[in-house]
């Protein structure tokens, strides 16, 4: 009885969710992929093309639309690294160097395909605005433009699933038109009461022909967390509100 | 719209509905039961590393710095250095309470001598009762600055290893607290960090003899996406530090940075009309001016310009090194060391440090996983002294073959004439192999 509601709900929704606007679209993939405010628990995993494979684990909070600090709890060479994003301003601090130094959104923090914009990213409707959007049937394309200059990819192709309205794909494009990553979507499952999310994130591009990156979300679930921990001076104590 | 509205929460409603019954497809592929396991949160960490470091250096037998030393002219004029260093860092916290370690034992092997300490780096107890406010008391690193290899507005930490600027320094025994608010608007963060620095027998002892208490304050704020810090010194030991910097993102991939400080009563090594170097007491200024940029190719290039104001000044390091060469021809000819160990006590005071003169440039190109090749960073590193056109190049390395092991290939070349800054540096050049693993 349950499936037959479930599936008779998803009929009515999917030309529902079809009428919205591209905005509106690209607001429920932003709040499909995580709430506004959260902490979560994440493992980055780099796999070389002879198959040998980098860990990170991440603890993450994010506030807001602009106000994201990661820790990394492993491996052992880069635990108590922390980093932390305010709107177009990024750190790093390194418990050995003992103060943040400003980064920018280009950089990696652990290496491989992911780069700090994709470790600490913010809602998509932040840094980007929507410039058309194709609707396919099964799925919408929409093709995001950077809102600034400071923004790690000039356009974006996202690829979204329209029932579920979440991503499948998104291409990530250089202000050149150069494709320097495309980010694959997998393993929608249940997280914080019941939401249902991507937990799975593959990352390949044509710059690391053969390497891949994956982050996995263990965990993730709304909190409510004061907006002093998103400061310089909190880095090196963020551990302390794990 | 309002209706467009209730559509998309319906549709999301109804994506929470088919979440209850429908397992994940293919979650065998991740095990999120071991995931969930890794992290679980325990009151205590502990960590550190283990680090072997041979080096080998070739003398230069004309340098100042050997002179100095008047080492024995027999050897074959090289230097074979063995260091082992072991890093313990741990913490336990309770409630709002937290204690902090971090200790040090090394060993060095130095043509056939052995030479062993520890130390401990940093040991304090943290208090916090909210987010917005934390109280410090211990030996702890203070670092305060933006700059990356020099931090004129740095007045209460240990001058960084300008060779290996992001490594860990010693803390001094401090009582501190951070005061930090938030605000929506073009001042994002203010926050205020006092800090007092009593001084007593061994106890801060880098401040001055006697008993007695400085304070020092640091004022951040990020007001319109640039990071601002006002810094102040006070006390008993003398000189007092005013001090200013910035740091602000240009683009995605420029970030800029500088510092200003003005320190009274510092003093600057100087000959005086007698031809005697003496300590001259001056208000001095210091200024540092960087850039960080990451190009296209991932190659990352930090660039500072510093001046220090409190340097020698160029002739008069030439004027020293003279009197160097004096001091060993007369130690050479007759025997006598006094005036080599004059030299040597200025050396060991007035210019003891690393970079003594006014106008350093530093830059480091590093090349982060070139051609593909993952967790591989060749870099290149110069420190010029502007006023003497002598440099210092340092070639290398980093490879993190597997999860907690760094590898580093490092060499240091100098580049100088007679009586330059690099040029009477004691190394010809010095090739350094050192492997890190991380526990």
């Amino acid at each position: 009885m349950r499936t037959l509601f479930v599936a008779l709900a998803m009929l009515l929704a999917a030309p529902a969710a079809r009428a919205a606007t591209p905005d509106e679209i690209l607001a429920a993939v932003d709040r499909n992929l995580a709430p506004e405010t959260y902490e979560s628990y994440r493992k980055l995993v780099n796999i070389e093309p002879d198959g040998s494979k980098r860990e990170f684990t991440l603890f993450t909070v994010k506030k807001g639309h602009d106000k994201v600090a990661s820790l990394f709890l492993a491996p052992e060479s880069e635990k108590g690294r922390t980093t932390l994003r305010l709107g177009e301003n990024m750190w790093l601090f390194i418990p050995a160097v003992g103060k943040p130094i400003r980064i920018t959104s280009l950089q990696s923090v652990v290496g491989g395909v992911f780069n700090n914009a994709d470790i600490m990213r913010l809602d998509y409707r932040t840094e980007y605005s929507v410039e058309s959007m194709e609707d396919l049937g099964a799925t919408y394309v929409l093709r995001l433009k950077a809102k600034t200059q400071y923004v790690a990819y000039d356009r974006l192709t996202m690829t979204v699933d329209a029932k579920e309205l979440v991503p499948i794909s998104i291409e990530c494009y250089a202000a050149t038109g150069l494709l320097i990553k495309t980010l694959h979507f997998k393993e929608t499952k249940a997280f914080d009461k019941g939401h249902r999310r991507p937990a799975v994130i593959e990352t390949d591009s044509p710059l690391y022909k053969g390497y891949r990156s994956i982050m996995i979300t263990i965990a993730i679930k709304e909190r409510s967390i004061a907006d002093e921990v998103f400061t310089l001076n909190f880095m090196p104590k963020l551990e302390g509100i794990r | 719209m309002t209706r467009i509205r209730g559509m998309i929460a319906c549709a999301a409603l109804v994506a929470q509905l088919a979440a209850v019954p429908t397992p994940a497809p293919a979650q065998d592929e991740y095990d999120f039961s071991e995931l969930e396991r890794e992290i679980r949160t325990k009151p205590y960490a502990f960590g550190g590393f283990f680090e072997l470091t041979p080096s080998l250096a070739a003398l230069d037998r004309e340098s100042a710095a050997y002179r100095l030393r008047a080492l024995d002219p027999g050897g074959d004029g090289y230097s074979r250095r063995y260091d082992a260093a072991l890093r313990l860092e741990g913490s336990y916290r309770a409630g709002i309470a937290a204690l902090h370690a971090r200790a040090e034992g090394q060993a060095r092997r130095e043509d056939g001598e052995w030479e062993r300490r520890a130390i401990l780096m940093e040991g304090y107890l943290s208090l916090r009762p909210s987010p917005g406010l934390s109280i410090e008391a211990g030996k702890k690193a203070v670092k305060w600055g933006t700059g990356y290899a020099w931090n004129p507005i740095g007045f209460i930490q240990r001058p960084k290893d300008v060779e290996d600027p992001e490594e860990a320094l010693s803390g001094y025994t401090v009582l501190a607290a951070d005061w930090i608010r938030s605000f929506d608007g073009p001042l994002s963060t203010l926050a205020f960090t006092p800090v007092i620095l009593p001084v007593a027998d061994h106890v801060n002892e880098d401040f001055g003899g006697g008993r007695h208490v400085n304070a020092a304050a640091k004022l951040y704020a990020l007001l319109w996406n640039t990071d601002i810090d006002l810094a102040v010194f006070v006390g008993e030991s003398g000189s007092a530090g005013y001090g200013v910097d910035f740091a602000r993102n240009l683009r995605s991939n420029v970030a800029v940075h500088g510092e200003l400080a003005y320190v009274t009563e510092a003093g600057i090594p100087a000959f005086d009309g007698a031809g005697a170097l003496t300590m001259e007491t001056s208000d001095v200024v210091a200024a540092l001016a960087g850039v960080r940029w990451l190009t296209e190719s991932e190659i990352t290039v930090i660039a500072e310009y510093y001046h220090n104001g409190g340097g020698i000044r160029a002739d008069d390091l030439e004027r020293y090194f003279a009197l160097v060469d004096c001091a060993y021809d007369a130690f050479v000819e007759s025997g006598d060391c006094a005036l080599l160990d004059v030299a040597r006590r200025v050396s060991g005071s007035a210019l003891g440090r690393p970079h003594p003169g006014r106008h350093y440039l530093y830059a480091r190109a590093s090349w982060k996983e070139p051609f593909d090749i993952l967790y591989v960073t060749p870099a290149a590193v110069s420190i010029v002294n502007l006023a003497d056109g002598s440099a210092s190049f340092m070639p290398e390395i980093s490879y993190s073959p597997v999860t907690n092991l760094d590898l580093r290939v490092q060499g240091v070349i100098k580049a100088g004439g007679d009586n330059t800054d690099f040029g009477e540096k004691l190394n010809e050049w010095r090739l350094e192999l050192r492997g890190r693993f991380f526990f």
